[in-house]
């Protein structure tokens, strides 16, 4: 299993395009038992959707 | 695809989406390895390519318990190539060059490539509500002006303009892999920032 430094990463670049499946499976079992990765995934889309929110005006 | 084919599939689909299953099955690979190996590390690393190798293969099987012998025999390989390795290894000394990569984000992770604890991701409790708080935009405000002008224009090309990764290496004339790390720290710091300004607060 990948340590948290590069599982991150992967985590971050899975946002911005289709990884290989060799990190896709790396990435799924890692957050499937590290909570603090699947903290940061989770945490990622929240990002996201404000960046949208944000650019969209505060009424949103 | 014929229909056996399809159904392999399937059910290799099925075992990588069963979560408890497969945590199961990765905890008697792991236990099998390290027998083997001896060191966790390098436990985990054959376990690992044992599913990449294994769903490279999927038409290869036909249920569950295919999935699993499969899986295993794979991982038996990995081993094998492991011990050989480590042979090859003594017999010639190597010194290892540094990759830069590795040496950044050393505040963030500790030796073993795990979170600090200062660093670690904690679960943030509605994020969905707070958008209606104008105090909440001033601080997400603040801490996008906390990244750096690169790091910032990098974040905002993705996530504000929503340009794919093509355009932005074009424009910024930066390799891919660049933008990907940038995005990377870019969303990390702001994470951060968030969590101890916002969430950490409340």
């Amino acid at each position: 299993m990948r340590r948290c430094r590069d599982v991150s990463l992967l985590v971050s670049r899975a946002r911005d395009e289709r990884l290989g499946l060799r990190d896709r499976i790396a990435m799924r079992l890692h957050v499937l038992m590290c909570k603090h990765c699947a903290n940061f995934a989770r945490q990622l889309g929240v990002l996201s959707r404000l960046a949208k929110t944000f650019t969209g005006g505060p009424s949103v | 695809m014929t229909d056996r084919e399809r159904t392999a599939r399937l059910n290799a689909d099925n075992a990588l989406d069963d979560p408890g299953a497969l945590v199961a099955l990765r905890e008697q690979m792991l236990k099998w390895a390290v027998l083997h190996l001896g060191e966790r590390e390098a436990a985990e690393d054959a376990v690992q390519e044992a599913f990449v190798g294994a769903l490279r293969n999927r038409a290869s099987f036909t249920h569950a318990a295919a999935f699993r012998t499969w899986v295993f025999a794979i991982l038996r390989n990995k081993i094998a190539d492991v011990l050989r390795a480590r042979i090859r290894q003594r017999d010639r000394e190597v010194t290892g060059a540094a990759d830069p990569d590795e040496e950044m984000d050393v505040e963030r992770f500790d030796e073993r490539g795990t979170w600090r604890e200062a660093h670690r991701p904690s679960r943030w409790s509605d994020p969905a509500g707070m958008t209606e708080d104008a105090q909440f935009w001033r601080v997400f405000e603040t801490c996008l002006e906390h990244l750096s002008g690169r790091t910032a224009r990098v974040f905002m090309m993705r996530e504000f303009v929503e340009l794919d990764i093509a355009d932005i290496c074009d424009t910024l004339q930066i390799t891919r892999n660049a933008v990907s790390v940038t995005l990377f720290r870019a969303r990390a710091q702001l994470r951060e920032c968030l969590e101890s300004r916002w969430f950490k607060e409340k």
